[in-house]
């Protein structure tokens, strides 16, 4: 019977020294994309000729069950005017994320309700990964329009198109 | 003690680790998780299908009657390179799942003994009524098994007891005795019987070389819980039946004995997952020519053993054990 349990026990011990460590092995990386929609309430400024915007935006969801990003890029933004009493708002624009300088003077033609069309963003200017705070970043729009603003209170709804890499 | 039970623990509890986890990837689409998972999982019970027909004897002498021999046997499948990745095609799939660059149509990912290199994961993405996330493909472990066992490999071990019967026949019992851990168990059983045909064989009797058939039949189950504290009907079952069919001969040089066998294996695998949204069982089975080759080390009662098998995973198996008789 000792035996038996001598046999039984090295067994055991075989199985358990080979997979007891290999999960443990290093970080294991994923590469997420996905979007993310902020909605700027923008309110006041009927009958100016510039916006300025600062909004929090909440990306922690592409970390889901990984603990840490690694990298974290915005690959493209899609900004879409809505609930303006006029038709359109034209200008030019910056749009920030963090210290990251998304789009420097880029001019835009919003029509409300319509999306603009996807602007890619530069690999030279799209890393956030520093400005990502507690799972979100700050998200700044300003800009001079061509035309008075016709609405005291509409919104933008600017959606990001993000690349992470997180462990 | 749940990380002893059986290897596709280590895939489950990997996939946790990503963004989208296993249990995502179950409720996406049962269609698409079933094809999915069998493609990512294969490499497991194929493995443990072609280790579990190994190790049975390390010599074509049967014992005399009533001799016996009680050894553990470990052996390690040996994964090849086609085991270590799989072909994902947009086609096989319905939207949910589908490739992220839309430039291909198909693309190999890692099995969960492939590769964990990023650059080896193509997005994939996943949509449903909410939108869609891509995401790298799933992990491949290799790297993990190679740096703890040398070798990307499924092991897997067993006990065996042999005793001799009557008209140099020996019969083989071997076993993993039940392990239950909080709801994780395992258990094997396999028997197996080896004759001494030379006996039979006018003039073959006469050569100085032992020749024996032999046939064996080894079941191994396990059952897994995914989330024993928070959800314990989310479970595997898993459970694979294996079969040898084998020409042995040996030939013993002092305390030294060659031996090898030629012959056929095949083995079933089935993987029951249960607790989600939709039930999941897939199988896998596989047959190949069997060809192996060891040498046996007996002084005294000691007995040990290794021999090298050509089949469909190639396995290594180590013996250790005494022998009587």
């Amino acid at each position: 019977m000792k035996k038996i349990k001598f046999f039984q026990f090295a067994t055991i011990l075989f199985l358990a020294l080979t997979f007891s460590n290999c999960e443990e092995d290093g970080a294991i990386q994923f590469i997420v994309v996905d979007e993310f929609e902020t909605n700027a309430s923008v309110q006041g400024l009927m009958g100016l000729s510039s916006i300025t915007v600062n909004q929090k935006m909440n990306i922690s969801d592409l970390l889901d069950n990984a603990s840490t990003f690694v990298e974290a890029d915005v690959e493209s933004v899609v900004v879409t005017l809505q609930d303006y009493s006029g038709n359109s708002i034209s200008g030019t624009f910056n749009l920030t994320v963090g210290s990251a300088n998304l789009l420097t003077n880029e001019s835009l033609s919003l029509t409300v309700g319509v999306p603009s069309s996807e602007i890619t963003i530069p690999s030279t200017n799209s890393d956030i990964l520093s400005s990502i705070n507690s799972g979100e970043v700050q998200v700044n729009f300003t800009g001079a329009t061509a035309a008075a603003i016709a609405d005291n209170d509409f919104t933008l709804n600017m959606k990001f198109k993000i690349k992470a890499k997180v462990e | 003690m749940k990380k002893i039970i059986v290897i596709i623990c280590l895939c489950f509890s990997a996939t946790f680790y990503g963004q989208i986890d296993f249990e995502e990837i179950v409720n996406v689409n049962s269609v698409d998780a079933q094809r999915f998972l069998s493609g990512y999982l294969q490499p497991i019970p194929r493995g443990f299908g072609n280790g579990l027909s190994s190790g049975w004897y390390n010599t074509a002498k049967a014992h005399k009657l009533f001799g016996i021999d009680i050894s553990v046997i470990a052996n390690m499948s040996l994964i090849p390179e086609e085991g270590e990745t799989f072909t994902f095609r947009n086609s096989d799939y319905s939207s949910a799942i589908q490739l992220d660059n839309s430039n291909i149509s198909e693309a190999n990912l890692p099995t969960i003994l492939g590769s964990k290199d990023l650059s080896d994961r193509p997005l994939i993405r996943y949509t449903d009524s909410n939108g869609s996330i891509s995401v790298s493909a799933l992990p491949g472990f290799r790297e993990d098994v190679k740096s703890t066992i040398g070798f990307n490999a499924v092991p897997s071990a067993i006990i065996q007891v042999g005793v001799g019967l009557w008209k140099n026949t020996d019969l083989k019992v071997r076993f993993i005795p039940e392990i239950d851990s909080n709801g994780n168990s395992a258990s094997a059983f396999g028997i197996g019987v080896m004759h001494d045909i030379k006996q039979w064989i006018p003039f073959v009797k006469r050569l100085p070389i032992d020749v024996s058939i032999f046939a064996g039949y080894t079941n191994l189950k396990s059952t897994v819980l995914l989330d024993e504290d928070n959800n314990p009907d989310e479970l595997v079952n898993f459970n694979t039946n294996s079969m040898t069919y084998q020409l042995l001969l040996s030939k013993k040089l002092s305390i030294l004995t060659i031996y090898g066998g030629l012959g056929t294996t095949s083995y079933n695998s089935d993987i029951e997952i249960r607790g989600y949204s939709s039930d999941l069982d897939f199988g896998f089975d596989g047959n190949s020519f069997r060809a192996n080759a060891g040498l046996r080390f007996k002084l005294a009662f000691l007995d040990i053993s290794a021999e090298y098998a050509l089949q469909e995973y190639d396995v290594f198996s180590a013996r250790v054990g005494f022998s009587i008789r």
